[in-house]
Order: C-alpha cells, then structure tokens, then sequence
C-alpha cells in the first residue's frame, strides 16, 4: 500500500484512541419494569421489530437515538453487527408494504434517559457514560 | 428427347421447390426447437431474476413476521402469468402462500432460500414459486412459432427472389441459346447471336465457344469432304494410272512383239538370227503376261472380271495347255505328261480362255521350281450327285516342293513361298493368287500339297456343264481385198505406225499416218478417207475428242469433208468403261492391241463393203496367188519362218546356248574349287549330251564329273582342252545346217 493510502486509516485510528467511541452502550428498561437483563439477541428483535414483547408478555416502547446518530450506528454494529445502511434499508421495506412504524426517535442520550425513566414498558440505548441508576441497564455492550 | 424434355426453369423450379420443402422442415424443426428452448430458458431466467429481486421483500416479511410484506410480494409474483403460486415460510414455522388455484402443491415448486437481513448467512427460511410449465411451454411455442414462420417466410421470400433473379439472369439466356443453337444447321453458316450484355460473362463465352465448336464441326465437315473427295479422286487416279500403265507399258511391248513377229517373215534370216529374234518374242510375251496378270488382278479384286459361258473342247484345252510348255520341259529335260481321264467330256460350257489361264499358271510353276523328274497333269471326273460333276485336274511335280509353314500364304497375292525363291525364280507372286481367284469364280477349288524336296501337287476343281461341240470357226478364207481403202492411222508411237502401215499396205490399202487426234482433224478437213483408226490415247488431242470434233463437223477452219466417216478406236485401253467412252465418242468399233491380223482383216472387209454401200467409188485391188495370200497372212505357215523345228532340234539349239554360260561357270568353280558345283555342272552337260544322243561329249562329261567330285583339280584342268573341243563340235552342225 502507498503511504499516501493509509494517511485517512491512520486519522480514524487516531479518533477511536482518542476515547469518542471507547465508551460501552448500554440498554436501559424502566426500574419498575420486572425484566433484569436481556441478550443481545432479545434486544435486536426488539429494535428490529421482530418481537412486540418482553420476555414475560409485557409490551414495549422502543425508544431509537437519531437516525444518523454514531451512538445509533456503533449500538446495531455492536449489537448484530448491522450497518445505518442495512438498517435503514430494512425498515424502509417493513415500513413501506408492511405498513409498520419504525420506533421513534429522540434527540439524544438524554431524551432517551429521560424517556426510560417515565415509561415502564420502554427500551431504549444510550452511551454509557450518560447512564445513571434511575433506570436499569439490562445489556452492556462493551467495545 | 424432344417428347420428354424438361426445361432447365421447370427443373430449377421443382428442385428449389423440393429443396425448399426439406430445408423449411428442417430448419423449422431446428428453429422451434431452440426458439422453445430459449424461451424456456429466458422464463427461468426471468423467474429467477424475479426471486432475485423479491428476495429482500421476502426475508424481510419473515425475518418481521409481516403478512403485509408477504402478501404485497405474492400479489407482485402473480402478476406475472407463468407464475401459478408462491409462498414463504421461515424456519420458525411462519407461512404465508398465496396462488392463483386452490391447494397448490409446492412440492414441486422451485425454491429459493430467504436470509436474515441481520446475517446475511444465517438462513431463516425459504421461498417456494411454482410455475405454470403448460403456461410456460405455450408461451415457448408461441415465441418459436411465431419465430420459425418468420423464418420460413424468409426463406420463401429469399428463393422466390433467388429464383427470379436466376431465371432472368441465367435461364432466360441459357434457353435463348439452346433455341438458337437448335436452330442451327450444320454447314448453313449460321452462328449464335451474342447478346451485348453477356458479351464478357460466361453465357458469352459459351455462344461463343458454341460457334467455334461449329465452326471447327464445319471445318471438319469441309476437310472429311475434301478427304473424301481426295480418296475418291485418288482411287480414279489409281484405276486411271493403272489403265495408263497398262497401256503405256503394253503399246510399246505389243509393238516389240509386232515388230519382232515382222521381222520373222524375213525369209533370208540367219538361222542364229531367227533363233535370237524368237527369243525376243518368248520374252516379250512372258512380259505381256506379266502385265496382264497384273491387270487381271486388279480387274478380279475390282470385281470387273466377268466369265465367258461358250461351248468349248476341254480336253483339247488342257492338251494345248501342257502343249505349250513341251519346249521348255523339253529344255531342262524333264518330262511333262499329260493323262486325262476317259470320262472328262470332250467338250464342255465354260470359260476356256480362264481355264487354260490357270493350267497355264499351274504348269508353268511346277515346270519352274522342278530341275529333275517330270511333271504330270491329271485330269479326272467326280459326280457331285443330282447330275451335277466336277472335273479335277492335278499339277504334280518332283520339283524342290515347298515349306509347311509357306503353304497356307501360298494362294495371298504377292506371295511366294519364301523371298529366296523370288529371287531365284522370279515372278510377281500374282499367279496362284489369279488362280485362286478364278478357280473360286467359276465355282471351284484350289488347294495345294507339298513335302519339301520330293515336290508338289497343286489341284483345282471346277463345275463341268458338258457343252456341245463349237461351231467350229470358219475358217474364212483370208481373200484378198476387192477393193483399195484410203485409210488414215492417227498413232503417235512409231513403232505402231509402223506395225499398222505395214499389215494395212500388206493387205493393198494406202495408208497415212498422223501422230496426234489434232493431226487427224486436220486430216480429214483436207483429204477423203474411207477410214480412221484412232489411237485412243495420244499427246495434244486424245483420239475420243477428235472423234467428238470430227462426228460434230470440225472446227470451221478445218471442216471435216465427211463427219460420218468410220472411225474405228484402236486401244490398248480393253476396259468395258473405256470401250464405252469411245463408242460413246461417236466411234463404230474398238479393236485392241496388240493388232489382230484376222480382226483387222475382217474389219477392212466390212469397211469396203458399208463404203460400196454407201455408195463411194473405190479402187480394185489386182489379185494374188494364194500362195503369196498364205504369205501375207498366215506367218506360222510361210515359208519364210522354215519349219516348225522338233522338239530335239529346239531341246538341242536350247543346250548349245546354254554352253558358253556352263563354260564359264565350269571354270568359275574350278577356279574356287567347288567340287560340287563342277560336280553338278558336268553331272547336266552329261544329262544334255545323253538326251541328245552326243555319246563322246556325255563320256567325257562323266570322266570330268568324276575327277570334280573326287576333287582332283590337276585332272581336270588336263582334261578340259578335250571338253572345249567337244562342246564346240556340238555347235558346228548346227551352223552348217542352216
């Protein structure tokens, strides 16, 4: 490889040791909700909208980051591997013929936190770093 | 070929026709099958393409459990025809199907299988599609139908134009040369039109080719009928050569002969001189002979010879025959002896002139080839049954006989037995080819046995219808001539002028002699003559076209005085055509050399006698003694010619010629020592000096013989001084006789 060729390798390789993207993703539920911990399997059929309900029958609120957000991305990447654009492109098929609403989306990890905190049947994700104990963190998806 | 001719257009017509029948079955066959496959091919191409890009929608359907996906999917598949049903189901056990009839069974349906779209690799279910393959084949034949007609129809289109285009361009020339050619007769000069358009291609070049073919076929016609003109020209060049020979060669020969025959009336001959001149005439006829048999020959091979049927004296016939050669046997002391049969008729119905041709022939040879013994002539009668009796007659001879292997060749012409034989014989080779042919032409056989060494016997058969005794000539009395004619002799040889002026003078008349046909219109233009005899063939004028000019009047410078006067052909030409052409000429008779006195004699009889008629005045001969009659007419029996010498005198003038020959062969032989020539030399002079009873020279001959063959040479060297004056005692008395 030229060196000129790895120069934007090496700046990427720069931002993650920089620590942006080092933080863990955490899912969170309501305190109240019975639900403890869930697998990364769980959660994607969930967010993918395969399953309506937690284990235990309850129904859910998914809760999304922003559409482009990098929490977003890294979350799914971490979680079932999925890229925005495969993911986006699922849920534009389920949403178009299968006339199924995609989950909706807050403006950030706060919003989500504070929509956790609120409802009991939400799910949603955020950074680790902007969790606190008024929810519960069913899922930790580390680096 | 005319009946049953096809045209090349109706040929080109039914094998295009029957071509394009088979190529169109073929071709479609071929075309609708890969057009079906290819079509069935496209559908399931078309079907996977299809899955391809519903594939997504599916997994996605049964990744979410979502009906709507799927039925929005199945309503997207069915729409198209060949589709019958679809259906989806995931691992899990979510289905969803939809079709287009009721209980379809996917079992055989085509399936395709469904991912998730979170693991590409993880597979969560399936697709099932069943298609309508009666839909699918329909719709292949139809794409292959429809393909394949456009195919024929090209096809159809492409030959109807292929087929114009060649008619026009080829069909069309090709049949408007067949028709002019056809049109052409050969020989009429006719040639192939060539169109300006086809002038360089080949239809051009074949017109043209065609009227070089002509052409050459014209110019071939023109040579084979100019070869055939030539040939036939060429073959009447033969016959006319042939004539002219015969008549170059035998006007001088019968003018030696007359000459000679002349000369032998001299009554103060030396006997020497007579014996030398008889010779003359021997030679003379054996020559005459020869060129008679060859053109006897040429007559028998042209089919010209035609028999005579009179009564002759056939034993009498085959005496005189044998007669002739008694001399010559006589001569080389052999013995010819002829014994006929007491039944062979007296007198028979025939050719005798042949006959006597062919006993001539045969004799002669057995005489030739035979130095010892004798040659005897049989001849005996055989009854053949219903009346009908053959004579056979048979040469034998003890003479040198001939070769197995030369015997079946013996009767071709120009074949001797052997070339040797030829040389030391001589002969043409013609004779016994004669023979055969006219033995074979009076109804005959000819056949020959032969032991070489011991000699030969030749025997001929031939049909005998007995005949009555002939009227027996009369024998006229050659009176002399009442009156004088003044005759006019157109004959360019001089020796024949000579002949004819002295019989004619002999017989009284007054004789002028012209030398051309042109001479003899000038002729009688100037003087009266009571007769004109005409050489048939002379130099300047032929004597048929003074005849012609004569009968016509003249020319009118030379008028003749009387154009019907007699005018007689006298011609060694004795062919029936010839003898045609002259009296066709306008001439009263042919007579032929050699002159015959009698003929001539009679003729001149006959001439006195029309011109008496006629009323002409012509002068009377004085009248002779008999006597002096017998001598002009009758030369055998004048005096002049001495008697008719003995067989002895004859045998023994023959040996006195010979000796100065045996003389000096003798001495030849001594001189190489060749006993056995000497031998034989000495062994003949005895033989001769026995038969002629001269006992001295026979002994001293046999003394000498035996001193050669005991090969003592000093001997008879001594002794030959003895042998010298011997022989020519033999000659002195016979000087002294005469």
């Amino acid at each position: 490889m030229k060196p000129d060729c790895l120069r934007p390798m090496f700046a990427a390789w720069l931002c993650v040791a920089a620590g942006v993207v080092r933080a863990d993703i955490v899912v969170i539920t309501n305190l109240d909700n019975p639900v403890q911990a869930l697998t990364a399997r769980q959660v994607s059929d969930l967010f993918l909208g395969r399953t309506r309900t937690f284990p235990g029958g309850a129904g859910t609120l998914i809760l999304e980051q922003p559409r482009q957000a990098h929490t977003r991305e890294e979350f799914f990447r971490r979680l079932n591997g999925m890229n925005l654009k495969q993911l986006n492109a699922y849920w534009a098929r389920l949403q178009f013929s299968g006339e199924v609403q995609p989950p909706a989306q807050l403006e950030d990890n706060a919003a989500v936190l504070a929509g956790v905190r609120k409802n009991t049947a939400a799910i949603g994700y955020v950074d680790s770093s902007a969790v606190d104990t008024s929810v519960r963190v069913v899922l930790r998806l580390k680096e | 070929m005319k009946g049953k001719r096809i045209s090349l257009e109706r040929r080109l017509v039914s094998y295009v026709g029957v071509g394009w029948l088979l190529f169109s079955v073929i071709a479609g066959a071929v075309s609708y099958r890969l057009a079906y496959q290819n079509q069935f091919a496209a559908e399931q191409a078309f079907q996977q393409q299809l899955l391809r890009t519903v594939q997504a929608q599916a997994e996605v359907a049964v990744f979410a459990r979502n009906t709507k996906i799927a039925e929005d999917l199945f309503e997207g598949l069915l729409t198209n025809p060949t589709v019958l049903g679809a259906r989806i189901a995931s691992n899990e056990g979510y289905v969803e199907e939809q079709g287009k009839r009721p209980q379809l069974d996917f079992s055989k349906a085509a399936s395709y299988p469904l991912y998730s779209p979170v693991d590409g690799k993880q597979k969560i279910g399936a697709i099932f599609l069943l298609q309508d393959d009666a839909q699918i084949a329909s719709l292949a034949a139809r794409t292959a139908f429809s393909l394949t007609a456009w195919l024929l129809l090209q096809i159809v289109i492409g030959t109807v134009l292929l087929f114009a285009v060649s008619r026009a361009v080829m069909g069309r020339p090709i049949a408007a040369l067949a028709a002019a050619v056809s049109a052409i007769r050969p020989g009429s000069g006719q040639r192939v039109p060539v169109k300006e358009m086809h002038s360089d291609d080949e239809i051009g070049l074949l017109s043209h080719q065609t009227n070089a073919l002509i052409e050459a076929a014209e110019a071939a016609m023109a040579e084979s009928e100019r070869a055939k003109q030539v040939a036939e020209g060429s073959n009447q060049a033969k016959g006319d050569f042939l004539a002219l020979m015969s008549h170059e060669i035998r006007t001088p020969l019968s003018a030696v002969i007359g000459i000679l025959d002349l000369a032998l009336r001299d009554e103060t001959l030396l006997a020497r001189t007579r014996e030398q001149i008889e010779h003359g005439t021997i030679n003379a006829r054996s020559l005459l002979k020869i060129i008679n048999d060859l053109l006897d020959f040429s007559k028998i091979e042209g089919g010209k010879l035609s028999l005579e049927a009179i009564d002759f004296a056939l034993v009498q016939c085959i005496e005189e025959a044998a007669d002739v050669f008694q001399h010559g046997a006589a001569r080389k002391t052999l013995r010819l002896q002829v014994d006929i049969a007491a039944e062979v008729p007296a007198f028979a119905h025939g050719d005798p002139t042949r006959l006597r041709q062919v006993l001539i022939n045969l004799i002669g040879n057995a005489l030739k080839f035979t130095e010892e013994g004798e040659v005897v002539v049989t001849a005996s009668m055989r009854e053949l049954g219903r009346g009908r009796r053959e004579m056979e007659v048979a040469i034998r001879d003890t003479g040198v006989g001939i070769a197995a292997e030369a015997l079946p060749r013996l009767f071709n012409k120009f074949e001797q037995s052997d070339t040797s034989m030829a040389r030391r014989f001589g002969g043409t080779g013609l004779g016994l080819a004669i023979c055969r042919q006219l033995v074979e032409l009076m109804g005959g056989r000819i056949w020959v046995a032969s032991t070489l060494g011991e000699g030969t016997t030749f025997r001929f058969t031939m049909p005998v219808l007995e005949g009555s005794r002939p009227t027996p000539p009369v024998l006229e009395e050659r009176l002399q001539h009442s009156h004088c004619l003044h005759i006019l002799v157109a004959e360019d040889f001089v020796t024949n002028q000579i002949i004819i002026r002295s019989l004619l003078e002999d017989m009284g008349h007054v004789v002028q002699v012209v030398d051309n046909g042109f001479q003899a219109i000038e002729a009688v233009a100037e003087n009266d003559y009571d007769l004109v005899l005409m050489d048939g063939r002379m130099p300047e004028m032929d004597g048929i076209t003074a005849t012609r000019i004569i009968r016509a009047g003249g020319p009118s410078e030379y008028a003749a005085r009387e154009p019907g006067l007699p005018i007689v052909a006298l011609t060694a030409n004795v062919g029936e055509a010839d003898h045609r052409r002259y009296m066709a000429a306008g001439m009263n008779e042919v007579m032929t050399k050699p002159v015959d006195e009698l003929a001539l004699h009679r003729l001149l009889e006959r001439i006195i006698t029309a011109r008496l008629t006629l009323g002409v005045q012509l002068i009377p001969q004085a009248v002779y003694s008999e006597r002096e009659l017998d001598l002009q007419f009758d030369v055998q029996a004048s005096p002049a010619s001495g008697l008719p010498p003995t067989l002895t005198e004859l045998a023994r003038q023959a040996f006195v010629g010979e000796i100065p020959a045996r003389q000096a062969e003798l001495l030849a032989a001594m001189g190489e020592q060749d006993a056995d020539r000497a031998g034989r030399l000495l062994h003949s002079l005895r033989g001769g000096a026995a038969q002629l009873g001269m006992d001295a020279l026979r002994d001293t001959c046999a003394e000498l013989e035996a001193y050669a063959d005991a090969k003592r040479w000093e001997r008879l060297e001594a002794a030959l001084p003895r042998l010298d004056a011997l022989l020519k005692m033999t000659r002195e008395p016979i000087r002294t006789d005469s």
